[in-house]
């Protein structure tokens, strides 16, 4: 009921405003016929200049640009996170004496420095015999 | 008060029957606005569409130049949608003239009905019933004179081959006038679009910016 008498009070509205709006159409329609003879005019002077009336503006070119630029950055960045660096080749060019080669990709292991102990023979005590 | 109470339970009849007409009237006038707002949003929408890309990568960033670009481009959107029935507007003149000129009938009239004895009116106006309201009859309603009966008929509708150039010119003619009436509300509601948009993109606002909790850094700032 509230929405019946708020278009009933929009349509008495318009109705008293309807004079204004018309002459406000009006004005625009004869300033709208105004650009289209002008439209026209310069249509065809640059149709004979071999150009078109319809082609991108300046800034609307510059901004295709720095989307391009945008888009070619951010594929790059995509590109370079998903590709990984392919695994280093190692050319050994003589039999291991292991019987393996060593993974080149293994983690450097931190072992102990094992100092050398000289060897001695060992002394057998004559006496004791 | 004693006047309405004083009337008969008819008049009282009549009475709340104009009311309700004139009631729903207004509502039907409100709902045909509405729509016609509606209708006008969405057509300002594309204002949004065409200055998008430049808005986001801040080759347009004042709200002057947003204006400028937006009304050339608005301007160059108007000739796209309106050649179409601005050319329909100057074929229907030019056929009308055109006429004119070759039947030297200079005072050809396009809303003419009548002829010279109702039976050979030259325009479109004889397809149509014409009503005489000059001489309806009338009667007092609370002191004003109003329409209390169908008023006479001046003509019925009759095709004339005198009025086949109005046939043509007024079809072409009306079509391509509404289409243009509705380019140009387009073009209205996209000016008023772009009126809003030069002053509400641009816009800084330090309503929920703290000073004291987020100090100023330079390089974020240049950065946005």
């Amino acid at each position: 009921m509230l929405k019946f008498f708020k278009f009933f009070g929009q349509g008495l509205l318009y109705t008293l405003l309807l004079p204004f709006l018309l002459a406000f159409l009006a004005l625009f329609a004869v300033y709208s016929v105004l650009i289209m003879v002008f439209y026209f005019f310069k249509m065809i002077i640059l149709f004979f200049a071999g150009r078109n009336i319809f082609k991108d503006f300046p800034e609307d070119i510059e901004a295709k640009e720095i989307i391009e630029q945008v888009r070619s950055t951010k594929a790059e960045k995509e590109e370079k996170a998903t590709q990984q660096p392919p695994p280093p080749t190692y050319v050994f060019p003589f039999p291991s004496p292991y019987g393996f080669y060593p993974n080149p990709n293994q983690p450097p292991i931190d072992q102990k420095e094992i100092k050398e102990v000289e060897s001695k023979p060992i002394e057998i005590d004559e006496d004791k015999k | 008060m004693i006047y309405l109470a004083k009337m008969s339970e008819e008049t009282k009849r009549v009475l709340i029957a104009l009311a309700i007409i004139i009631l729903l009237i207004f509502v039907l006038i409100g709902l045909i606005g509405t729509a016609i707002r509606r209708l006008a949003k969405n057509q300002g929408l594309q204002v949004d569409t065409f200055m998008h890309d430049v808005v986001k990568t801040r080759v347009v960033k004042t709200p002057f130049k947003f204006r400028q670009l937006a009304y050339r481009k608005n301007h160059r959107l108007l000739f796209m949608q309106a050649w179409v029935p601005f050319l329909m507007l100057l074929i229907s003149f030019a056929f009308l003239v055109g006429y004119m000129g070759i039947a030297k009938r200079w005072d050809f009239n396009v809303f003419d009905y009548y002829g010279t004895d109702g039976t050979n009116g030259e325009g479109f106006t004889t397809l149509f019933f014409i009503f005489d309201f000059k001489n309806a009859p009338r009667t007092d309603f609370f002191g004003m004179s109003i329409v209390s009966n169908w008023p006479p008929v001046l003509n019925s509708p009759y095709l004339a081959k005198e009025a086949w150039p109005s046939y043509v010119f007024t079809p072409i003619f009306l079509v391509g006038a509404v289409w243009f009436l509705v380019c140009v509300e387009a073009y209205m509601a996209r000016l008023y679009r772009i009126w809003v948009l030069s002053k509400k993109v641009f816009i800084k606002k330090l309503e929920d910016y703290d000073a004291a909790k987020n100090p100023l850094d330079p390089a974020s700032t240049l950065n946005e």
